[in-house]
């Protein structure tokens, strides 16, 4: 075989190996017989692969650093949540616990009486819809809740049940009566950042008589806040 | 917005954590792939940390997604071809860093440890961008060739050539003492 020919096989073996060197796989069963008998092409290919070796070094990735991941955190949370709601952990999973409560044990009840019972006695009736900023306390004391309890389902059974809930206050006659906070307290945010630890509520009347979930004593109940502590509900007589 | 819609774009426990071990696994990756196909070093963690934004806001996908690192890097390179094309001077730069002379390159063998890696660093980022890309993507993110064609949108066969080329050049640049 004259040179030239020698140096075209080389080159179209060559080639082959490459590709198939690059692309991971074994050398075929006729690359395989060449490079046994032509050390050029063997060299070549220890060539290629040194070369391929120190590249794979030399472009490794490196390991993010702690503070890195630690940044990625906050932004996810910044971009998750308005900045507004975010604080730390504790106050956030009290005020969605005492949150929650309230939006169960007033809001529930009250929309459940017949529609006669639910507007506050003495008080002119009239149309109001719950403010977006509550909207938006509510939702996300609802979130915190619903990171504590991390499946797609449950944030989406808050969902409808906190869009229920809205739907029910603002159609509703009077019902800013029985909103769980007035729109001027921050209860969502830090004493240290202008807002109340704890909710403020505006309401000076339970729905029914003996509430047990009462915390107040105004509506005869003996012993408030006992319901909330036994955690169970009872079915006291509405107000007539 | 309305209640519904945004409870529904707030994160799980297992959401946040899925892109936090995402970060932790796929991210150095991705910083790599942005630093050598792109020359963005000191936006590139910026860039990875914006690309994981992105994919929150689309994590049903991500989650339901086979290949999670690959769905990553096409968020990844859709960021950086942005850059580019929002800031036009800054991208001519990058191409001109790209283009920079590499005579200086020196020979691997000659070299070692730091040195070296710089050396072999700088004699990627001389590549035409085409051949660059398939270089780092192989070498920096771990994708196959296969994934690789398909990101690029190009066939298996030119993705392979593409590297085949790309080593050709570096083998030239470096130079190879085994011709035949």
């Amino acid at each position: 075989m004259s040179a030239e020919r020698q140096r075209e096989t080389c080159a179209a073996y060559r080639e082959e190996l490459l590709r198939q060197m690059y692309a991971g796989a074994e050398p075929s069963a006729a690359v395989q017989a060449h490079l046994a008998t032509c050390a050029t092409c063997r060299a070549a290919r220890a060539a290629a692969q040194e070369l391929a070796g120190a590249l794979r070094a030399a472009l490794q990735p490196e390991p993010l650093s702690e503070e890195s991941v630690q940044r990625l955190r906050q932004r996810l949370t910044a971009e998750t949540f308005p900045a507004r709601f975010i604080r730390p952990r504790l106050v956030a999973v009290v005020g969605a616990a005492v949150a929650a409560g309230l939006l169960g044990a007033v809001l529930v009840p009250w929309w459940m009486q017949p529609s006669a019972a639910r507007a506050p006695q003495g008080s002119a009736p009239h149309e109001i819809t719950l403010s977006e900023e509550d909207a938006a306390a509510i939702v996300a004391a609802y979130t915190r809740v619903g990171w504590e309890g991390p499946t797609e389902t449950s944030l989406s059974l808050l969902a409808d049940q906190v869009s229920d809930v809205s739907r029910g206050i603002g159609r509703e006659a009077g019902a800013e009566t029985y909103l769980p906070w007035s729109p001027e307290n921050d209860w969502d945010l830090p004493a240290d950042e202008g807002g109340a630890i704890g909710l403020q509520p505006i309401w000076s009347f339970c729905s029914v008589a003996g509430d047990p979930w009462c915390t107040s004593g105004c509506c005869g109940n003996e012993d408030p806040g006992s319901g909330a502590r036994r955690g169970v509900r009872t079915s006291p007589e509405p107000i007539s | 917005m309305d209640v519904r819609s945004r409870l529904r774009g707030c994160l799980t426990a297992d959401q946040r954590g899925l892109l936090e071990r995402l970060y932790v696994e796929v991210g150095p990756r991705l910083v790599a792939y942005v630093r050598h196909a792109y020359g963005l070093s000191e936006d590139a963690e910026d860039i990875v940390a914006e690309t994981f934004c992105r994919a929150a806001r689309n994590i049903v996908a991500l989650s339901a997604s086979q290949r999670r690192d690959l769905y990553l890097v096409t968020i990844v390179r859709n960021l950086c071809r942005d850059r580019f094309r929002r800031v036009r001077p800054q991208a001519r730069a990058a191409d001109a860093l790209a283009q920079r002379p590499v005579t200086d390159v020196q020979p691997p063998h000659a070299l070692a440890g730091h040195e070296q890696v710089v050396n072999l660093r700088d004699a990627v980022h001389g590549l035409p961008a085409g051949l660059r890309e398939v270089v780092v993507l192989r070498l920096s993110t771990g994708l196959k060739f296969e994934e690789i064609a398909e990101l690029l949108h190009v066939p298996l066969g030119t993705a392979l050539s593409r590297m085949h080329a790309a080593l050709e050049r570096l083998r030239e640049t470096l130079g190879d003492h085994h011709e035949c």
